[in-house]
C-alpha cells in the first residue's frame, strides 16, 4: 500500500463510487488497502485461510454498505479497519475452539505478542496518532499493554489474563482504567474529536 | 445514577470498539448504539483513534483467489439483488446478509425446481431414469500467461466428472505442482493437480454446484499440492467455465 494512494481524499471517493455500485472504484479500494487490512486480520486470526475469509466479508460488506461510512468515525482507512477488525472478533468467536490449537502443517503463527515490543513505536507518524501515542505514553504499563494486546491480538479478558500472568479481575481493571484515562487524555488535548 | 449509566455506557462503547467486549455482548450494544445517538458517538470516538493503531502493522498481500471469490460473491454484473437485501426487522449486520445470500440462493435453486416441475407435463407413470437429459457439460480454456502451457477443461458438475487436456509447457515449474481449484462464494475449493501433459480426469467434490457461474484458478503449489487444503501459491490463472453448446 502506498501511502500517496491511500490518500484519504481518494479513498473518500472511492467509498463514494463503490456506494453508487461501480466496481471499477470497488476494485481500486481492494488493491489500494486489503494488503493493510490483511495484515491486521492476520495478526488477529494467526491464520491464513481464516484472515482470508474475513477480508472476503470485510469487502463484501463494504460493497454493500459503504454509504454508511461517516468521517467521524475516522479516516475512510480507520473505517476499513474497524470493520475488518470487526469481522475478525465475530470470526474468532465462531472458530474459537480451534484457536487454542492450530492443526498440524499449518503455517506456525505469524506472530506472537511480543511484549518487549510496543507496537505503537513502530507506529507510522500520521494524522492524529501523535496525540494517541502520547495519551498512550501517559497510561501505566500494565494499562498500555492490555489495551495494545486487546487491539492488535484480538485477546478476550480471560486471554489477556493468561498472556500477562495476572488474575482475570486485575486485567479487566487495567484494561478500564487504561480505557478512561486514555479518553480523558485524548478529549483533553483533541477538544475538536469532541462528539458531546 | 444517571452519570453512573453514562460512565458505564462509555466503558461499554470503548470494550465494543477495542474488542474485549465478545459475543452476544457485542451484538447488545450494537443494538445500544442503534438506539442511542450519544452511544454511537463514543463508539465513533474510539474508532476514529483505537484505528489508527491498525497502521502500525506491518501490510501482508493477500492470496489473488480472495479478489477472484470476492468478485464472484459480489455478482459481477448481478450487483442488484446483493446491493439491495431484503430489509430484515432488526438488521444485524454481518450474520443476515451471510445468510441473506444462502436464502437468495436457495431460493432460486428452488424456484428453479419448481419450475422445472410445473414445465414437465404431468406424466402418467413415474419418471424413469433413462428419460432425463444428459447432464449439462461445460467446458473451460486455462491459459497460464507468458507461457504456453494451457488446459482444457470439460466438467459436468451433475455427474462430478472433470476431464482435463494439458498442451504446451510451463518451463518455470520445476518441483512445483499445479493445482485446480473451483471458486466457490465460500472460497477456492481443491478438484486436484494438473497435468503437464496428457490428459487426465479428476472427480468433482459433491457439494458444487453451477449456480451462478463456475469460475476456476490455478495455483502453484509444493509438489502434491496444497499442504494446507486452500491456495497457497500465487495464482496462474483464472477464467470461466461456460455452458457447452
Amino acid at each position: 500500500m502506498s501511502p500517496a494512494s491511500a490518500e484519504p481524499e481518494h479513498l473518500a471517493q472511492l467509498l463514494t463510487a463503490t456506494a453508487g455500485g461501480d466496481q471499477r472504484a470497488f476494485a481500486q479500494l481492494y488493491r489500494t488497502c486489503s494488503a493493510h487490512l490483511f495484515g491486521v486480520l492476520l495478526r488477529i486470526l494467526q491464520r491464513r485461510d481464516w484472515a482470508e475469509e474475513a477480508l472476503q466479508d470485510c469487502f463484501l460488506k463494504v460493497w454493500q454498505k459503504s454509504e454508511t461510512y461517516e468521517p467521524s468515525r475516522g479516516s475512510p482507512l480507520t473505517w476499513l479497519t474497524t470493520i475488518a477488525r470487526y469481522r475478525a472478533l465475530d470470526l474468532l468467536r465462531m472458530k474459537r475452539p480451534e484457536v487454542e490449537m492450530p492443526e498440524e502443517g499449518e503455517e506456525p503463527p505469524l506472530s506472537f505478542a511480543d511484549p518487549t515490543q510496543d507496537p505503537v513505536d513502530r507506529a507510522i507518524e500520521g494524522e492524529g496518532i501523535g496525540r494517541l501515542r502520547d495519551c498512550m505514553g501517559g497510561l501505566q504499563d500494565e494499562q498500555r499493554r492490555s489495551v495494545l494486546l486487546a487491539y492488535y491480538e484480538g485477546y478476550t479478558h480471560q486471554e489477556l489474563a493468561q498472556a500477562m500472568q495476572a488474575p482475570l479481575g486485575t486485567v479487566k481493571s487495567w484494561v478500564r482504567r487504561g480505557l478512561s484515562r486514555l479518553r480523558e487524555c485524548l478529549e483533553a488535548v483533541g477538544g475538536a474529536m469532541e462528539n458531546g | 445514577m444517571k452519570y453512573q449509566d453514562a460512565k458505564l455506557r462509555r466503558m461499554l462503547a470503548a470494550e465494543y470498539v477495542l474488542g474485549t467486549l465478545r459475543g452476544p455482548a457485542r451484538r447488545r450494544f450494537e443494538r445500544l448504539a442503534r438506539a442511542d445517538a450519544g452511544v454511537r458517538a463514543e463508539q465513533y470516538f474510539w474508532e476514529a483513534y483505537l484505528g489508527r493503531l491498525g497502521s502500525a502493522v506491518r501490510p501482508v498481500e493477500p492470496a489473488p483467489t480472495v479478489w477472484i471469490s470476492l468478485q464472484r460473491r459480489i455478482g459481477a454484473g448481478n450487483t442488484v439483488p446483493l446491493r439491495k437485501p431484503a430489509p430484515a426487522q432488526a438488521p444485524k449486520p454481518v450474520p443476515l446478509w451471510r445468510i441473506g445470500i444462502g436464502l437468495a440462493a436457495a431460493a432460486t435453486v428452488a424456484a428453479v425446481v419448481i419450475l422445472t416441475q410445473y414445465r414437465a407435463p404431468a406424466p402418467v407413470t413415474p419418471p424413469v431414469a433413462q428419460v432425463k437429459p444428459a447432464a449439462p457439460l461445460y467446458v473451460a480454456q486455462l491459459k497460464v500467461p507468458d507461457s504456453t502451457m494451457q488446459w482444457n477443461v470439460s466438467l459436468s458438475p451433475a455427474s462430478g466428472q472433470l476431464t482435463v487436456t494439458a498442451s504446451g509447457a510451463y518451463p518455470q515449474l520445476g518441483q512445483h505442482s499445479m493445482e485446480l481449484w473451483w471458486i466457490s462464494p465460500q472460497g477456492p475449493v481443491a478438484i486436484g493437480l494438473l497435468p503437464v501433459q496428457g490428459q487426465n480426469k479428476l472427480e468433482l467434490p459433491k457439494d458444487l454446484t453451477a449456480q451462478g457461474g463456475i469460475t476456476l484458478a490455478v495455483s502453484l503449489e509444493p509438489p502434491g499440492g496444497s499442504p494446507t487444503g486452500k491456495p497457497t501459491g500465487p495464482v496462474l490463472t483464472s477464467g470461466p467455465a461456460s455452458l457447452s453448446a
